[in-house]
């Protein structure tokens, strides 16, 4: 028994190493603006009480198996510190505002530099001044043309074959895959996106659960 | 083994701080920081686009129309554009003549625009010595401007100036002959399949300097002198498009002369083999018994008929070796049967008397009054001497006094006989300059000094006219590397030599494309762009009236010759050129999907091969895939016998165009047997002192099957009818009974996808192979790993030889693709539940599910599944080609044909979204859209109204293999029919 807890322990020891934790940011203390209406917290991430067996939910929550990224709680520090808190429950935008070929497209694109830059022409100064850093960054990748690289949070499984524009015309939010990101200074994972969990919301929904709808 | 760690154990005081970890206690360890490292912790970055690009968006195709320029019909293609890279090109249903069909070669233009071998920027020549004082050649990367400056100070010097190029489009050819006129270069066009005899014949025939367009829409028989109609000649895609419609219907008979048997008369109803080079013969032959039937109506000049009463028909038929009979039914029936067309030409033609061939069936024609209505005058131009390049090559070799300029575009290294010796002029000559043209490095762009890269045509505007419409290329995407178009280095080098042409009067290649386009209105620009075709409204009709000085002059010489040797009964063995669907003239020699498909007649891939008929190969000692060596004054090749039923005793056959490139990174695996190098002349494809010896070699050819029999079984259908469906005998096909299961009915409640194949329209083209390589991300796994019988295509053509009646033999092409069959023996012996069948009659395979047992692959019964032995690696620029909706597979998992599920899925969530089901006719697969006989048919065989269920309801339409194995296969087959008159 104790060897197989040596074993466990190397193994978890290993994965905590990769982490790249984002433990203080001016951002976190910031939490709701008013009059914003979210339910709870994690509404929609935690709501699956019945797991199927072999999605490890517990393991995958503490991080035991399988790699740091494709874990939830995963919260990549970002070029920028973009936060969802401020563009979204702050100012009410829509997430397919900037997200645009969410119903379009089997990918929710990125918004452009351009389009980003279409707000911050005007808006450069903020209520922080931390803050403002973060445009003055958006500002010098508009200047030097650059693309920005964004890290991604949600990286799906390969072999796997996801299309945003069904779900959401299938009337799925957003917030039961990406969690609340309205609640999310920093955006983390919210789902394990393991077959299980996908498998268990198509059940639920009377989606068809044939390998081909997804796997191609 | 010890660790150091701090434990204070009191017990054991020998220990003092360390402990001694046992095996187990190690290995423990060892795996969990092993397994630890197989996780996948990528961290993965996505890059916002800067602005963003107009229609597009993110993982949506957009369709640009644009023209095919991989050969002078130019078909319209649209070219499916994801994320600003080209991942597919399909047929334009648009288009008016092809009519959304295309052929294997146009399928594979992605490939040639991602070619590892393409060039990025100019080069230049540098010869350098190394330790060993030997002297290296090596291209050093300059600007486009030193580059061009570097050639305008050459042309500006020399006293001799050369431009050697193959065929072009519209807008590029007016440029080469404006910069080639106003610049004194001495201009040669040549390619060897070209159509300029045929142009040549109507100009002798009728004054007209274009080739003729013909029109089969509505024919009622159809007779071919070698002419491959289906397959490279003239507009191979029109053609199969209408032939496929009539013998659909069965309105057309067709006829078929050659030596040796091409896709084109594997389809025919009445296939005659003759002797080779007589084509001309019998086609006059045929004329004479025309006009003595017509006594009374005759169309032609007096001259010519003066001139050809001295030629008797018995005598021209008996030279031939044609039954005397079947010219005589022949010519009877084409007077009865109107209208009908006579082609002659193409490549087994290839000889002294093939314009006189091709003069002639225009003027059978004319005598069938077919001309004006099935044959009008605006087919394809060529320039007036193109393809005569013999004298030039000459001129060209001369010694000079190194002052000449040579410009160079198209393969000549490999087209050119080795007597014009041109890869190694350069040491033997001294020349000047020597400036390339060339998309990738291969052999004649290494002759050059310096290397100009050109752009692929999706990447550059262009323009081409045929039939009275105007055929738009535009670029679909941005030039991948520091290219241009050759109309572009031609105008900078004119503008810079002030050349004294108006068409140099611009600032770039661009405003002449432009000038050119915007003589159009502003409404047909639109529609051009849109569309990629539009009618060109001012063109006066050219009425063909037959010239008073026609004159038909056979050359008897060889077949004299030819019969002296045959009355001392020792027949001498003649070599006969052969075009190949998969190969073309070399054109496309470096691309994977082409070299990897096998040619459905020879069945051999990628590599050469020699055809001989069983009688002969038994006179000569040699068996099938047996390494031989052709030797000839010009040259010689190595490579393997393929015996073939179909043709003609004591000749041999051999394929044109399958290069060996020793400076591209594929067709340099090609063993190196490049059959022009045989060859003595360009133009007349003449062969002095032929030998064929067999190496004495272990080594065997690999052929894709190892019979063409049906070892006893009833694999194919083949049916003999009337014209009217009327069979001419009720053959007994086992009817089939439906047998008991014991498992239940599959229940299908919405779709039940299945698939009709007419085997009387497939003509073996193999577009549809291509065309999955390029859908289905399908490696390309190399010659060696082919031979062992592991090339990864999911469809590939068949080959059956069926007797029909007495010694007659019918070539059957059978695309064979996974069945979905509804009782799949595949099915139940997967260990892991990767395969099973789903709710829409599908046979679905899961690859991350796959464990690589292989069960499923012996247990199939039609041999479809493919395993992926190793990690096929895609070259880091044909990587751009892969199409994101289909998954890489990896190495160990098994892999097959999926009905294109990602096409399905895409078009029933379009359905979706606007609250309908899938029209009928709606999803296409990739080898349906490719099709240019619409042979395939796909859809719902639930709904009882669609075309797939109607059609697989005909009365040929049977089950492969079904009645021996009870499979229930998704696809039916219909069965090859030929008329009988």
């Amino acid at each position: 028994m104790y060897r197989l807890f040596i074993f466990l322990l190397s193994f978890s020891f290993c994965q905590v190493k990769n982490f790249d934790f984002e433990f203080s940011t001016p951002l976190e203390k910031l939490d709701r603006y008013e009059g914003y209406p979210v339910v709870g917290k994690f509404k929609g991430v935690f709501n699956d009480g019945k797991a199927a067996p072999w999605d490890f939910h517990l393991i995958d929550y503490f991080r035991i198996f399988g790699a740091v990224e494709r874990a939830r709680g995963y919260k990549p520090s970002q070029p920028i510190k973009f936060s969802h808190v401020v563009h979204v429950q702050k100012l009410r935008m829509e997430c397919s505002y900037c997200h645009y070929t969410v119903d379009k497209s089997p990918f929710a694109a990125l918004p452009s530099v351009e389009s980003c830059m279409n707000c911050h022409n005007q808006v450069q100064a903020s209520e922080k001044p931390e803050w403002d850093e973060e445009i003055k960054k958006l500002i010098k990748f508009y200047e030097s043309g650059e693309q920005i690289p964004w890290v991604k949070v949600h990286v799906q499984p390969a072999y796997v074959k996801f299309n945003h524009e069904a779900h959401t015309r299938g009337g799925v939010g957003c917030h039961e895959c990406h969690g609340q990101v309205a609640e999310m200074p920093v955006v983390e994972r919210a789902s394990s996106m393991k077959m299980g969990w996908c498998i268990e919301c198509h059940r639920q929904r009377g989606a068809s659960i044939d390998c081909y709808v997804c796997h191609y | 083994m010890i660790v150091h760690i701090k434990k204070k154990d009191k017990e054991n005081k020998n220990f003092e701080g360390k402990i001694n970890l046992s095996r187990r206690d190690f290995t423990s360890f060892l795996g969990g920081f092993l397994l630890s490292g197989c996780a996948d912790s990528r961290k993965e970055i996505i890059y916002s686009h800067f602005n963003d690009p107009e229609n597009s968006i993110p993982g949506n195709s957009v369709y640009y129309a644009s023209t095919c320029s991989e050969c002078k019909a130019g078909c319209g293609i649209l070219a499916e554009v994801r994320e600003g890279r080209v991942i597919k090109v399909e047929g334009n249903p648009d288009d008016p003549f092809s009519r959304g069909g295309t052929c294997a070669l146009g399928q594979s233009t992605v490939q040639g625009l991602y070619d590892p071998n393409r060039i990025r920027e100019p080069l230049e020549r540098m010869e350098v010595q190394d330790n060993f004082g030997r002297t290296i050649v090596q291209f050093k990367p300059i600007t486009a401007s030193e580059a061009l400056s570097k050639v305008a100070t050459a042309i500006k010097n020399s006293n001799k100036r050369y431009f050697i190029c193959d065929e072009l489009d519209y807008l590029n050819q007016t440029v080469v002959e404006a910069f080639c006129s106003s610049l004194n270069f001495n201009l040669a066009q040549y390619q060897p399949f070209n159509h300029s005899d045929l142009q040549q014949a109507a100009y002798e025939v009728w004054g007209i300097d274009s080739t003729p367009s013909y029109d089969l829409s509505n024919v009622r028989i159809v007779v071919s002198f070698g002419a491959e109609f289906l397959e490279y000649w003239l507009d191979p895609v029109k053609f199969t498009k209408e032939w496929a419609y009539l013998r659909k219907n069965g309105l057309v008979y067709h006829y078929q002369f050659e030596p040796r048997c091409t896709l084109t008369g594997s389809k025919a109803d009445n296939w005659i083999p003759l002797k080779p080079g007589t084509e001309a013969f019998v086609a006059l032959a045929l004329l004479k018994i025309i006009l003595k039937l017509k006594k009374n109506n005759v169309e032609l000049p007096l001259k010519l008929i003066n001139q050809i009463s001295k030629y008797d028909e018995d005598e021209l038929i008996s030279i031939s070796g044609v039954k005397k009979d079947i010219v005589y039914g022949l010519a009877s029936s084409l007077l009865v049967n109107t209208p009908a067309l006579v082609l002659g030409g193409g490549v087994q033609a290839k000889g002294v008397n093939k314009i006189q061939l091709e003069k002639i069936c225009l003027l059978i024609n004319h005598c069938l009054g077919s001309v004006g209505q099935n044959i009008t005058a605006d087919g394809i131009k060529f320039r007036s001497n193109f393809g005569k390049v013999r004298a030039f090559l000459d001129e060209i070799q001369q010694k000079s006094d190194g002052k000449a300029i040579i410009l160079l575009k198209g393969q000549f290294a490999s087209w050119v006989p080795n007597s014009f010796a041109l890869t190694e002029f350069r040491n033997m000559v001294k020349p000047g300059l020597i400036v390339a043209f060339s998309d990738i490095l291969d052999d004649t762009a290494k002759l050059a000094d310096i290397i100009l890269p050109l752009n692929h045509p999706l990447e550059s505007f262009s323009l081409n006219f045929k039939g009275g419409k105007m055929f738009l290329s535009q670029p679909v995407m941005i030039p991948l590397y520091k290219t241009k178009p050759l109309g572009e280095y031609l105008t900078i080098l004119g503008k810079a030599l002030e050349a004294k042409s108006a068409m140099f009067k611009v600032n770039n290649f661009e405003e002449i494309f432009t000038n050119e386009f915007t003589k159009f209105s502003s409404v047909e620009i639109k529609k051009a762009l849109e569309k990629g075709v539009v009618d060109v409204v001012n063109t006066k009709k050219t009425s063909l009236t037959l010239r008073n000085d026609i004159s038909i002059n056979l050359n008897f010489d060889e077949y004299v010759k030819h019969g002296q040797k045959h009355k001392k009964g020792d027949k001498e063995v003649k070599l006969i050129p052969v075009g190949s669907v998969k190969a073309w003239d070399g054109r496309a020699h470096n691309r994977g999907w082409l070299l990897e498909l096998h040619d459905p007649i020879s069945l051999v891939c990628w590599e050469s091969w020699v055809e001989i008929s069983p009688k002969t190969s038994k006179k000569l000692g040699l068996k099938n895939r047996d390494i031989v060596a052709i030797l000839t004054n010009a040259g010689g090749i190595e490579c393997q016998v393929v015996v073939n039923k179909m043709m003609m005793d004591d000749t041999l056959a051999v394929p044109l165009g399958i290069i060996s490139d020793s400076s591209a990174s594929l067709s340099k695996l090609v063993k190196k047997s490049n059959s022009f190098k045989i060859f003595k002349d360009p133009e007349t494809y003449e062969v002095v002192n032929l030998k064929i010896t067999k190496i004495p070699t272990n080594k065997r050819g690999y052929q894709s099957q190892v019979t063409k029999s049906e070892e006893g079984r009833e694999l194919i259908r083949v049916k003999q009818m009337y014209p009217n469906f009327s069979t001419v005998d009720h053959d007994h096909h086992s009817e089939h009974h439906a047998p008991k299961d014991l498992y239940n009915q599959r229940e299908h409640p919405i779709f039940k996808w299945g698939m009709v194949v007419d085997l009387a329209a497939c003509t073996g083209c193999s577009a549809c192979v291509v065309a999955c390589y390029a859908e289905n991300n399908i490696p390309v796994v190399g010659p060696r790993i082919s031979a062992q019988g592991r090339r990864m295509s999911w469809i590939s053509i068949h080959q059956y030889e069926k007797h029909v009646g007495e010694n007659k033999v019918r070539r059957v092409w059978l695309p064979l693709m996974c069945q979905q069959c509804n009782n799949a023996p595949c099915e139940p012996v997967c260990p892991v539940y990767a395969t099973y069948h789903n709710e829409e009659g599908l046979n679905a395979m899961i690859y991350n599910r796959c464990v690589g047992t292989r069960y499923c692959a012996n247990n199939c019964v039609y041999k479809v599944r493919r395993f992926n032995w190793f990690e096929y690696e895609f070259p880091e620029s044909l990587k751009l080609q892969l199409n994101p909706d289909v998954t890489k597979r990896g190495v160990g998992v098994m892999e097959k044909c999926t009905f294109c599920i990602q096409r399905i899925n895409e078009v029933k969530s379009r359905a979706k979204k606007e609250g309908r089901l899938p029209k009928d006719g709606e999803i296409k697969t990739a080898c349906q859209q490719a099709c240019p006989a619409d042979a395939i048919y796909f859809g719902n065989l639930n709904d009882s109204t669609s075309l797939v269920s109607k059609v697989s309801n005909s009365d040929r339409g049977w089950k492969i293999l079904d009645e021996y194995v009870n499979t229930k296969p998704s696809v039916t087959y219909l069965a090859d029919m030929f008329f009988k008159v």
